[in-house]
């Protein structure tokens, strides 16, 4: 595809690059110093929320969860399939997928549910038939309540968390950072990398907030420590 | 002074003081308008407050933003270098027709009549879906704002909300005369919600192209970013096998840990949202996860004319956050269609008129009081008041000055050069006082003046000026 497409059939290409050029020449008002990088990662737990400065990074990444209208549990590690139970029960989930590589004891105990396991390959169809999804998590922004889905085994593909109505996501709290500023010291992209942050909204009718258009309309949240 | 710009537009009747009016006459329009921007302003301001380096973070902005614009060569080459290496495809387009021409080929290459869109501000400056409609391809714009727009043949009344100026019993009866037909709906907004859900997920699982803008493209890896808020952004970017997104050449961010920063500073200047519920990032392709096709389209677009202007250049720095409209006092009365372009409020006053020169841009620069507040909240930092002034001279000077507008110049400095002279004529109008006060309770002065009346009051004209008080009560 990129093959026959050389950059030599793109007059415009050299147009505009000798354009941008020619306007470069005139120097903008305030001569801007050469400020490449300006941006630095900020260190890790340096307090940056005002409001919860006092809260530990995991009460801190709980609250504004909570404030997003996601539902949260507090778990020991051992304690996931029983909250992953739980809230397959309470939510009335009837099918389910996970990536393929999800720790399985997670979802095993979970009972009578149709159960797909997603290794990524064939085409993404069908998946907006299925109830919920089950992933977990390379890394979570405390300060902004983000879940950051990286496509590792055990976040899968795309598709799996955009169709279900459902999304259990399962933050290990070794994966929460504090603010935005760390993130890409945490993951890289060569996966495509998804942000969530709450569930899918929109306040396009008269700036009212309905939780729920397109993406899962119901976001839980189990945080296991 | 604001007679220059009315008699610069005389006959032809076309310009900010004319499509205001029937706005700033729409009361409804007003409180609609009023409430959002309130709304918008409390939480954005809610947010911004949490944040003790804001201050920081603004300065990053615009320092990274001021960074890319003055070396924008090597930053696009270096963009194209890293999106192909990860297997996209860049087409460079010197302006909109061919931007357009580059999308509908594309389009017909895979022989599609249909696609899904993801709102995009650069793809509405182009005019492409009337572009691809008269090409016999169908684009679905699946934003709900955009959504309903689009289904009422309407325009976009605000960047981030663009069905801002409509109310919840308007889009009902909308939706049950289109997508919802036979089907009563109530006008509660989750109910609205719903049924665009259920009308536009079939489009998404069956649409085989899907066309997107770029909020941001990272030079050092090649990754594109979207922000969005529904679900309908991830949608077109995760399940067609086709992904076109077009931007324009200033979008352009050095590297990730920069990216960083616009990932707080945008959402928190926009929807007043800590973070926005979605954010993408792609890199080319990727295998077995999402579109098996990436095509990156480069829109100058006469940005490269607003590059080479030293005061207007800033302009560019803007990542659309809209915050700027949502404080202007100007915006907040007129709304966004008043401004007649794709880019409404401040931000349009300032880019509108540099990157389509139309007569009606050329008014503009002036549909502002000059407050400041646009600069204040704006994340990057740009001086929009000082764009706004650089304009207004640039557009005098550039022959827009009619003649009867010179004469009246030569008037006015005869008069205000001297101290007699103006003193006859602050006499001669309070003398005058009842003739004129006769015509403005009427609502509008006479020939020329009535210009400056159209749209605005005229305080009533005292019997005496200061000058004369003065000197009658100190007795000189
Ligand atoms: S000019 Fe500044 S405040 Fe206005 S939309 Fe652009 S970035 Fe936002």
């Amino acid at each position: 595809m990129a093959n026959n497409h050389l950059r030599s059939d793109q007059p415009s290409r050299t147009k505009i690059l000798n354009l941008v050029r020619s306007g470069l020449l005139n120097k903008a008002m305030d001569p801007g110093s050469s400020m490449a990088g300006v941006a630095t990662r900020g260190a890790p737990g340096t307090p940056l929320w005002i409001a919860g400065h006092d809260l530990e990074t995991v009460d801190l990444f709980e609250e504004v969860l909570k404030d997003y209208k996601a539902r949260v549990l507090r778990v020991d590690i051992e304690g996931i399939p029983a909250a992953v139970a739980e809230v397959i029960s309470s939510c009335h989930i009837k099918s389910l997928v996970v990536p393929s590589g999800l720790d399985r004891t997670w979802y095993e105990g979970v009972g009578q549910v149709q159960l797909v396991v997603d290794d990524g390959s064939g085409p993404a169809v069908g998946f907006e038939k299925i109830d919920g999804v089950i992933t977990g998590c390379s890394c979570a922004i405390a300060e902004t309540g983000t879940l950051v889905l990286s496509g590792r085994p055990d976040e899968g593909r795309r598709a799996i968390t955009l169709l279900p109505d459902f999304h259990i996501c399962i933050v290990k709290t070794e994966a929460i950072i504090r603010g935005v500023s760390e993130l890409f010291s945490r993951i890289g992209v060569s996966n495509p990398v998804t942000l969530i942050s709450g569930p899918s909204a929109t306040s396009d009718i008269e700036l009212k907030r309905v939780e729920g258009v397109h993406g899962p309309r119901n976001l839980i949240v189990v945080i296991a420590t | 002074m604001v007679w220059m710009v009315l008699s610069d537009m005389a006959g032809s009747r076309v310009g900010f003081p004319y499509t205001s009016l029937p706005r700033i006459e729409d009361s409804q329009l007003r409180a609609n308008l009023r409430s959002a921007t309130t709304a918008i302003r409390e939480k954005r301001g809610r947010v911004v407050a949490e944040k003790d380096d804001w201050e920081e973070l603004r300065l990053k902005g615009e320092q990274i933003r001021a960074e890319v614009l003055n070396n924008l060569d090597s930053y696009l080459v270096k963009l194209e270098a890293s999106v192909e290496n990860v297997g996209g495809v860049v087409h460079w387009a010197g302006d909109a027709g061919e931007a357009n021409e580059i999308v509908l080929s594309l389009v017909r290459q895979h022989g599609e009549s249909e696609v899904v869109k993801v709102k995009s501000l650069t793809t509405d400056e182009m005019g492409l879906n009337e572009y691809l409609s008269q090409g016999g391809v169908m684009a679905y714009e699946t934003d709900l704002a955009e959504l309903i727009v689009q289904l009422a043949h309407d325009k976009p009344s605000h960047i981030l909300v663009p069905a801002i100026h409509m109310n919840r019993s308007e889009i009902r009866d909308l939706f049950q005369g289109t997508i919802s037909k036979g089907t009563a709906l109530s006008d509660d907004p989750t109910v609205l919600a719903e049924a665009s859900r259920l009308y536009l997920r079939q489009k998404f699982l069956s649409a085989k192209i899907a066309i997107s803008g770029v909020n941001f493209a990272v030079a050092e890896t090649g990754t594109i970013c979207v922000v969005e808020s529904e679900g309908n952004g991830r949608m077109c970017l995760t399940l067609p096998k086709v992904l076109i997104s077009v931007m324009g050449i200033e979008k352009i961010i050095p590297t990730l840990d920069d990216l960083a920063v616009f990932l707080e500073l945008l959402p928190r200047s926009s929807t007043g949202e800590r973070m926005n519920p979605y954010t993408s990032l792609w890199s080319g392709v990727h295998k077995g996860d999402g579109p098996e096709e990436f095509h990156l389209v480069i829109m100058d677009n006469r940005r490269s004319a607003v590059l080479a202007d030293p005061v207007g250049r800033q302009t560019l720095q803007c990542i659309r956050c809209s915050a700027c409209l949502n404080v202007c006092p100007v915006y907040e009365r007129s709304g966004g269609h008043a401004y007649d372009s794709v880019y409404p409020g401040p931000i349009g006053a300032i880019l509108s008129p540099q990157l389509f020169g139309t007569e009606s841009s050329k008014s503009l620069p002036w549909a502002s009081t000059l407050c400041g507040a646009c600069y204040e909240v704006c994340p990057v930092r740009i001086n929009i008041p000082q764009v706004l002034v650089h304009l207004r001279e640039k557009v005098l000077t550039e022959g827009h000055r009619s003649s009867s507008e010179r004469f009246q110049f030569a008037i006015l400095s005869a008069v205000l050069s001297s101290g007699s002279r103006f003193d006859l004529a602050l006499r001669t109008i309070s003398r005058l006082r009842f003739l004129i006060n006769r015509f403005l309770a009427f609502g509008s002065l006479p020939g020329v003046a009535g210009k400056w009346t159209v749209a605005r009051e005229l305080p009533e004209i005292p019997k005496e000026s200061f000058r004369v008080w003065w000197r009658r009560s100190r007795g000189q």
